[in-house]
C-alpha cells in the first residue's frame, strides 16, 4: 500500500464531505429499466423536475445496472463487471451518474466501490472490459437523486406552484439506507431527507410502524417467491393504511412497482403510490396526463383531484 | 462440527477450502455470537422459514446450503448486517452462499430468475420494453424508444459478448439442465 | 564488560527462541569480545537474581543487558537487584518476550530477530552512566475529583489514615448515580439507607472539604506536588445562610422536569436534589430561573444572590484521585427509539422505584402515568455492539434482574420479561439472585432486540427466541433499556485537563490493568470505581480502598526520591538561544542564572527540549542522542533489513506489548526502540537508519491530545513531516517514514501499524 493510500484512508471521511459538497450540476441520468419501460411517467417528471431546478441531464448507452436481486446472487463477479460497464459509459463523456432507483443506485455504488477497493477486482473487471476494448480507472461518482434534490431544496421551493397539502407516507426502500457506508453522514435508522422535500411541497410526512423496512420485493424474492413478497408488502401496507395515508411516496422505481403491482395483486389494498419525482412534478403544477398517470396499477385519480382542489386553494 | 472440523474437511477440495474461506474472511461469521438480532429484524423471516441467524451458524459450521430453498427468501434488505453488533456482514454472506449454491448446481433457484438473466442477456435489460409503453413514451413527449444501449446494435452486441464471457448464462443454464436430468431420473425411479 | 542475562521464562521464552544458541552466539561469535553471556530458567527469581548480582562482582562488569520480558513487568525487580551492586541505571533491558517471542511464530526467525534486539541494547549500554537521586518534599493533601462512591469511600478511609482531602463535586451534592438508585444487587439493600451515613460521614468529617458545584480546571506541577485550579459556579444562594427550610422551593412557580429524576418528574428553578443532599442546600438553576424574585422575598435567611459569579481558586496537593464515573449512553434517534416517552433507561426506571421519588415508587408510565401491563427489559442496548459500545457493561445483566424481581414482588399480576444475549451473573451470590428470578416468573426470552417499533404509546419489540427461532412480535406498553455505561462527561473533561490516557473504550487506562489497576502512568495520579471500567458498586468500594491505601503509601513520608533522569545541559555549548525553554511545557529550565539549568525536580524527562535544541548543548539521559544512536547501530548491525519503530513509553510501547500478549503476529522486521515520548525522537534518528541501510522507520505514538507529556506527539508529527520531505529529497521516499497514534490498550492498532510498514516497504 503506498503512503498516498495511507492517508487517504486517515482522511476518507474529510474527503467524503468534501467531494459531496463540490456535486457536479451535469449528470448522466441512469433511469434504469422499470423507469423507461414500465412507468414512463418516471422517467418523464425526472426530467421535467432536473430542468426545473436548473441541473443538465445527459443520456449514455445504459444496460440494466443490472437488477442486484437476481444477478448478484447467481454470480457477484457478473453483477460487478457489468455495473463497471455501465459507470464506463459516463467516465468516458467526464460525468458523475445519478441515479432514481435505489437498485441502480445499489449497483453502482457497490460496483464501484468493489473495483475501487481490491486490486484484484480492478484486474479482473478491466480484463473483462478490455475484450469489448474498455476500460475503467475508478473516478466517476454515483448519486442517488434524493441527496442532489435534498441539496436544491430551495430550488425545489422555488419552483413549487402548489402547496400539495397530501398526507404522505414514504417508503425509503432498503438500499438507499443500507449498508449505511453509502451516506455516512445519514442516520440508517432516522433518516429526514424525503421527509424534508415532501414537507417543501406543502405535504405531512406520517409516523407509521416499520416506516423504514422493506417492501419485500428484494433479493430477487419478486421473481423467485411472489408468496413471500408479498406477505411483507401486505404487511408494510396494513401499516400504511392504519395511519390514513393518501399515497405512498418512493424513491425507487422497483419498490414503486412492487408497491404499485403488488397492490393491485392483493386486492386487500389501494393506497395510490408515487415516485418522489412525480410528486414534485405535481407540485411543479406539471398536468398528470402530461405524465401518464394512467400507467399506474392502482389509480392515482384520488390524488389528482386533492391536488387540482390544492391548485385552486394555491390561486 | 467444529470450525476447525469444518476447515479440516473442505481442504480436501481446494474449490471448496476457497469458496469457504471467502464466505469466512469476506462476511466475518467467526464474529457471530448467534444472539438474534438478524432474524429479529428480519421481515422475511416473519413469513417465510427463513432465519439468518441459522444460516450464519450452518456457514459457519460448513454445512453445506446449496438446496436450502429458504436462501432464495432473502430481500436483501440488509437489516441484519446494519443492525448486527458483531459486525458479521450477513447480508453479504447471502450473497455468497447463493453464489456458491449456484456454481454448485444448486436445485431450488426459481425458474423466472433464469428468464430475467436471459433478457439481460437478449435484450440488455431485465425488464425490457413492451409495445405499449413505446406508445406511451411518445405520447408524454419521451423518445420514443429511450436512447440505451438496449437499442443500439452495437452495444448490445459488445455486451452480449462481454456476459458471455462471464459466463453467467452457461451456468445457470447447466445447474437446470443438471436439475431436469435429477427430475426425470427420479421419475425413472 | 558487559554481562548478558538470557532469560528462558519457562517455556514462555523457551518454547519459542532457542535461548541456548542464543546464549552460545553472544559468548562466541558475537563480533565484540566484551561480552559475556548467560541463562537461566527464570531470571526474575531469587536463582535469576543472585545469578545476575554474583556475575556483576565476579566479573566486575562495566554494565548489564537483560533479555526477558517487557521492562513494564520486571524492571524494578531487575532494577533494585542491579542497584544492590552497581549504579541502578547501568542496565539495559531487551524485550524479547512480547515483543519477540511471543509475535514471531517461527523459531528461527524468533532467534535471529532477539539477537538484533540485545545487540541493540548491549550496544545502547555502552554509553551508560551512572545517575543520581535526589529527595524532594511532597505536600501531604489530597484531591479527589468526583464526589461519587467511589470518592466519598476513598475519602474517608484516607481521612482515617491522618490525610486532609479535598473532595471535588460538580453536581450540587455529593452522592454520585449510586444515592439516586431505589435498591442494590444481590443484597436488595434501600441504596439511600447504605449510602446515607458514608454521605453523614463526609458532611462531618473535619479533615473532608467538600467543593460543591466545581470542578477542576487545570493541573500542574509534579507528583507529590500539584497545583490545581478549581471554578465553582455559584449557587446563587449564600450557603453559610441556607437553612434548606425549602420555602422557597415551595414558592417558586417555575416547574422543569428535574435532571436529578432523569426527567421523570419535575422541579422548580430553586431546589435541593434530595433530603440527603451534601451539603444540604438549596440552588438556583439559572437555566430555568425567571428571575421573578419569589424566593428572594420568602427566604427569611436572606441567602438569595442573584449575582453571585463563579469563583476560581487554587490549591497545592500531593496526590490526586480521579473518580468522575459513568452515565448511560443516549440512544435516541436509533433502532431503540429512547425518545419515545415509554422507552425508559435503568437509571429512569431506578428514579420511578425510589419511594421518595417522582412516583413515590409506583412503576407510572411517563406517557399517561398508567402503571404497566407488560414490562420488557432490554439487555445489551449499547452494549456488546461495534456500533455503540463493544464492551459489556458488566452490571446491566444483574441490575435488570434486581428491578425485576422487585417489581415482580410488588406487582405479581404484571408480566415481566427480560431479552438478553448471554446472562453474565458472575459474582458472589449473583446466579442464585437470577435463579430466584426465574423461579418467579420472569420471562427471560433468549434474543437481542433488533428494533423497538413505537405503537402509539405502547411498543413492539422485535426479537428472536433463538431458542425455538421464531420471531416475535412482543407488544410492551413500558420498555426498560438496560443502557450501557460509558465515561462521564467529567471523565473525559479531566482526562484531558490532566492529560490522562484513555483506552479505546474511553475510560481511563491503569498502568497496568491487572497488576496495577488504580494506577495511573503519572506518578502520584489515581483512578477508581467507574473511571477505570464499568462495575458494581462493591468494586468500586473495593478500588476506593485500595486506591486510598495506594495514595497513603506514596505520601507516607514527607518527601519523595526522584531520579534524576532528566534532561542535562552542557554549559559549553550552550548558545542560550532559549528554546529549550520555550518549548518546555513544565518550566524545568532556569534561563535566570549565568548558565541555562535544568530544574530536576520539575523536569519530567519527556526529552522534547534535546530535539529542539539548535547546537544538541541538552540531553536527555538513559535516552541521549548517542545512546539510541548505538541502539539503532546494533540492531541493524544484526539485522540490517530492519523496520525501526521508535515506541514512546506510554502508548505506542504499551500496545507493541499488548500485541504480544495477544499473540499477535507482528513481521520479525519491526525492531521496536522505546523511547520516552515520542517527541523526543529526532530528525537524526528518523533519518540515520535509512543510511544504514533500514527498509523502514515509524513512530508509534499516543492518540492526538492524550500525549502524556501534552504535546509531544505532535511536535513529532511536524518532525516527520519534514523528515519524509528530506527523504524524498535523498531519494529513499518519505513513505517509509510514518507516525501512527495509538492508546496504550490498543494492541491492534500497534499490530495494524506493523503490517502496513512492512506492506509499504516491500
Amino acid at each position: 500500500m503506498s503512503e498516498q493510500q495511507v492517508t487517504q484512508e486517515q482522511n476518507e471521511s474529510q474527503e467524503q464531505q468534501v467531494a459531496q459538497e463540490q456535486v457536479p450540476e451535469r449528470f448522466s441520468l441512469f433511469p434504469g429499466c422499470i423507469a423507461k419501460n414500465m412507468y414512463p411517467s418516471i422517467e418523464k417528471s425526472t426530467r421535467i423536475v432536473f430542468e426545473k431546478i436548473g441541473i443538465e441531464l445527459l443520456d449514455h448507452k445504459y444496460s440494466c445496472c443490472p437488477a442486484p436481486g437476481v444477478f448478484r446472487g447467481y454470480d457477484r463477479n457478473t453483477h460487478m463487471t457489468l455495473g463497471v460497464r455501465n459507470l464506463v459509459m459516463a467516465n468516458q463523456d467526464g460525468v458523475d451518474v445519478l441515479t432514481i432507483c435505489n437498485g441502480c443506485y445499489g449497483s453502482l455504488w457497490e460496483a464501484n466501490h468493489m473495483f475501487k477497493k481490491s486490486k484484484e477486482n480492478q484486474e479482473f473487471v478491466n480484463k473483462m472490459l478490455e475484450k469489448i476494448g474498455l476500460s475503467y480507472d475508478g473516478s466517476t461518482e454515483v448519486y442517488h437523486f434524493a441527496d442532489i434534490l435534498h441539496k436544491h431544496l430551495d430550488d425545489i421551493k422555488a419552483n413549487k406552484e402548489i402547496d400539495l397539502g397530501l398526507k404522505v407516507a414514504i417508503h425509503y426502500g432498503c438500499h438507499y439506507l443500507r449498508p449505511s457506508e453509502k451516506h455516512p453522514d445519514i442516520n440508517p435508522e432516522a433518516p429526514h431527507i424525503v421527509e424534508d422535500i415532501v414537507e417543501a411541497l406543502g405535504c405531512e410526512s406520517l409516523e407509521f410502524k416499520n416506516k423504514l423496512s422493506c417492501c419485500g420485493a428484494g433479493g430477487g424474492v419478486w421473481s423467485g417467491a411472489e408468496d413471500v413478497a408479498l406477505k411483507i408488502l401486505d404487511d408494510k401496507m396494513n401499516k400504511i393504511e392504519e395511519v390514513g395515508a393518501d399515497c405512498v411516496v418512493n424513491i425507487c422505481p422497483f419498490c414503486h412497482l412492487q408497491l404499485d403491482q403488488g397492490q393491485a395483486k392483493l386486492k386487500t389494498h389501494k393506497v395510490p403510490v408515487l415516485h418522489l419525482s412525480e410528486l414534485i412534478g405535481l407540485a411543479f403544477g406539471v398536468r398528470p396526463k402530461h405524465l401518464a398517470m394512467h400507467t399506474h396499477m392502482v389509480s392515482t385519480r384520488d390524488i389528482e383531484k386533492k391536488v387540482k382542489k390544492a391548485k385552486k386553494e394555491s390561486d | 462440527m467444529s470450525q476447525e472440523a469444518a476447515v479440516e474437511e473442505k481442504k480436501k477440495d481446494e474449490y471448496e477450502l476457497d469458496e469457504f474461506q471467502k464466505i469466512m474472511d469476506q462476511s466475518n461469521i467467526l464474529k457471530c455470537v448467534q444472539c438474534g438480532k438478524c432474524t429479529a429484524g428480519c421481515p422475511a423471516g416473519r413469513e417465510s422459514r427463513i432465519r439468518i441467524r441459522e444460516l450464519i451458524h450452518l456457514a459457519h459450521e460448513g454445512k453445506d446450503l446449496k438446496d436450502a430453498p429458504e436462501l432464495w427468501y432473502c430481500t436483501t434488505c440488509y437489516n441484519c448486517q446494519e443492525r448486527c453488533p458483531k459486525g458479521v456482514d450477513t447480508t453479504e454472506a447471502v450473497i455468497f452462499l447463493r453464489n456458491r449454491a449456484v456454481r454448485k448446481g444448486h436445485h431450488n433457484f426459481p425458474d423466472l430468475h433464469v428468464t430475467a438473466i436471459t433478457s439481460l442477456r437478449d435484450q440488455g435489460d431485465g425488464f425490457p420494453l413492451s409495445p405499449e409503453v413505446e406508445k406511451i413514451r411518445s405520447v408524454i413527449g419521451l423518445p420514443r424508444k429511450p436512447i440505451d444501449l438496449a437499442h443500439d446494435e452495437e452495444f448490445l452486441k459488445d455486451f452480449q459478448k462481454l456476459i458471455d464471457e462471464l459466463g453467467i448464462l452457461d451456468l445457470v443454464k447447466e445447474a437446470q439442465a443438471q436439475k431436469k436430468e435429477e427430475e426425470e431420473g427420479e421419475e425413472d425411479e | 564488560m558487559i554481562g548478558v542475562f538470557i532469560c528462558f521464562c519457562g517455556n514462555n521464552i523457551g518454547g519459542y527462541i532457542d535461548v541456548q544458541q542464543l546464549t552460545d552466539y553472544f559468548n562466541e561469535e558475537y563480533p565484540a569480545d566484551d561480552v559475556v553471556a548467560f541463562n537461566t530458567t527464570f531470571l526474575c527469581s531469587e536463582i535469576g537474581q543472585d545469578l545476575i548480582k554474583e556475575k556483576i562482582e565476579e566479573l566486575n562488569l562495566d554494565a548489564v543487558v537483560i533479555a526477558s520480558c517487557s521492562p513494564k513487568h520486571h524492571g524494578a525487580i531487575f532494577q533494585a537487584c542491579i542497584g544492590e551492586k552497581m549504579n541502578q541505571y547501568r542496565w539495559e533491558f531487551a524485550n524479547i518476550r512480547e515483543q519477540c517471542a511471543w509475535v514471531t511464530p517461527n523459531k528461527k526467525n524468533a532467534t535471529e530477530k532477539a539477537k538484533a534486539i540485545i545487540s541493540g541494547a548491549i550496544e545502547k549500554s555502552r554509553l551508560l552512566e551512572d545517575i543520581g537521586s535526589t529527595r524532594v518534599p511532597v505536600t501531604k493533601d489530597i484531591l479527589v475529583i468526583g464526589g461519587g462512591i467511589t470518592g466519598m469511600h476513598a475519602a474517608l478511609e484516607l481521612s482515617a489514615k491522618g490525610f486532609h482531602v479535598h473532595l471535588v463535586e460538580k453536581k450540587e451534592t455529593v452522592g454520585g448515580n449510586m444515592v439516586r438508585f431505589d435498591r442494590v444487587f444481590p443484597t436488595d439493600d434501600c441504596a439511600m439507607c447504605t449510602s446515607s451515613p458514608i454521605l453523614a460521614e463526609v458532611a462531618m468529617d473535619p479533615l473532608i472539604d467538600i467543593y460543591s458545584l466545581s470542578e477542576v480546571t487545570e493541573v500542574k506541577g509534579r507528583p507529590g506536588e500539584y497545583d490545581v485550579t478549581v471554578v465553582k459556579q455559584p449557587r446563587y444562594i449564600d450557603e453559610t445562610k441556607c437553612t434548606a427550610c425549602g420555602d422557597c422551593t415551595a414558592h417558586c412557580p417555575v416547574e422543569v422536569w428535574s435532571e436529578w429524576d432523569e426527567g421523570m418528574g419535575l422541579r422548580a428553578a430553586t431546589y435541593k436534589p434530595m433530603a440527603q443532599a451534601v451539603p444540604l442546600k438549596n440552588r438556583i438553576n439559572m437555566d430555568s430561573c425567571i428571575r421573578c424574585g419569589t424566593c428572594e422575598n420568602v427566604c427569611k435567611a436572606e441567602a438569595v444572590m442573584y449575582n453571585e459569579e463563579p469563583k476560581e481558586f487554587t490549591m497545592k496537593v500531593g496526590a490526586i484521585l480521579v473518580a468522575t464515573g459513568y452515565e448511560l449512553i443516549d440512544l435516541k434517534n436509533t433502532e431503540y427509539h429512547q425518545e419515545h416517552p415509554n422507552v425508559i433507561s435503568g437509571l429512569q426506571l431506578e428514579r420511578l422505584k425510589v419511594p421518595s421519588g417522582p412516583t413515590a415508587g409506583e412503576i407510572l408510565r411517563p406517557s399517561d402515568g398508567k402503571m404497566p401491563k407488560h414490562l420488557v427489559f432490554v439487555q445489551c442496548a449499547g452494549s456488546r455492539d461495534r456500533r455503540y459500545n463493544v464492551y459489556c457493561s458488566k452490571i446491566c445483566c444483574m441490575y435488570a434482574t434486581k428491578n425485576a424481581r422487585l417489581i415482580k414482588s410488588e406487582n405479581p399480576d404484571m408480566k415481566i420479561s427480560i431479552c438478553y444475549i448471554d446472562m453474565r451473573t458472575a459474582g458472589r451470590g449473583y446466579e442464585e439472585f437470577f435463579d430466584k428470578a426465574r423461579e418467579m416468573g420472569i420471562n427471560y426470552i433468549r434474543g437481542n432486540v433488533s428494533e423497538i417499533v413505537p405503537d402509539g404509546e405502547d411498543l413492539i419489540l422485535k426479537v428472536e427466541d433463538t431458542f425455538t427461532s421464531e420471531p416475535l412480535d412482543l407488544k410492551a406498553d413500558l420498555v426498560v433499556l438496560s443502557s450501557g455505561l460509558i465515561p462521564s462527561q467529567g471523565t473525559k473533561d479531566v482526562a484531558s485537563t490532566i492529560h490522562l490516557v484513555s483506552g479505546a473504550d474511553g475510560f481511563l487506562a491503569p498502568v497496568h490493568v491487572k497488576i496495577a489497576p488504580v494506577d495511573t502512568a503519572t506518578k502520584g495520579i489515581f483512578i477508581g470505581g467507574t473511571t477505570e471500567a464499568p462495575k458494581p458498586i462493591q468494586e468500586c468500594i473495593t478500588d476506593a480502598g485500595l486506591v486510598a491505601s495506594r495514595i497513603a503509601s506514596f505520601l507516607k513520608d514527607d518527601d519523595i526520591e526522584i531520579d534524576l533522569t532528566t534532561s542535562k545541559i552542557n554549559p559549553e555549548i550552550c548558545i542560550k538561544c532559549g528554546t529549550c525553554a520555550e518549548n518546555c511545557v513544565y518550566d524545568a529550565i532556569d534561563t535566570t542564572g549565568e548558565n541555562y539549568e535544568v530544574l530536576d525536580v520539575s523536569c519530567m524527562a519527556c526529552g522534547k527540549c534535546s530535539v529542539t535544541c539548535p547546537t544538541n548543548a541538552i540531553d536527555l539521559s538513559l535516552y541521549t542522542e548517542d545512546q539510541v544512536i548505538k541502539q539503532i547501530d546494533g540492531i541493524l548491525a544484526e539485522d540490517p533489513d530492519s523496520i525501526i519503530g521508535f515506541s514512546c513509553y506510554q502508548c505506542g510501547y504499551n500496545a507493541a506489548d499488548l500485541a504480544g500478549t495477544a499473540k499477535s503476529f507482528i513481521d520479525p522486521k519491526i525492531k521496536v526502540v522505546l523511547v520516552p515520548c515520542s517527541g523526543r525522537v529526532t530528525m537524526q534518528h528518523m533519518l540515520y537508519p535509512f543510511f544504514k541501510g533500514a527498509r523502514g522507520v515509524f513512530l508509534a505514538a499516543c492518540l492526538e491530545g492524550q500525549c502524556h507529556y501534552i504535546d509531544g506527539n505532535l511536535q513529532a508529527k511536524e518532525k516527520v513531516k519534514l523528515a519524509k520531505k528530506a527523504l524524498d529529497v535523498m531519494g529513499v521516499g518519505g513513505h517509509k517514514l510514518n507516525l501512527f497514534n495509538m492508546s496504550s490498550a490498543e494492541g491492534p492498532k500497534f499490530v495494524a501499524a506493523a503490517k502496513r510498514m512492512v506492506e509499504i516497504c516491500q
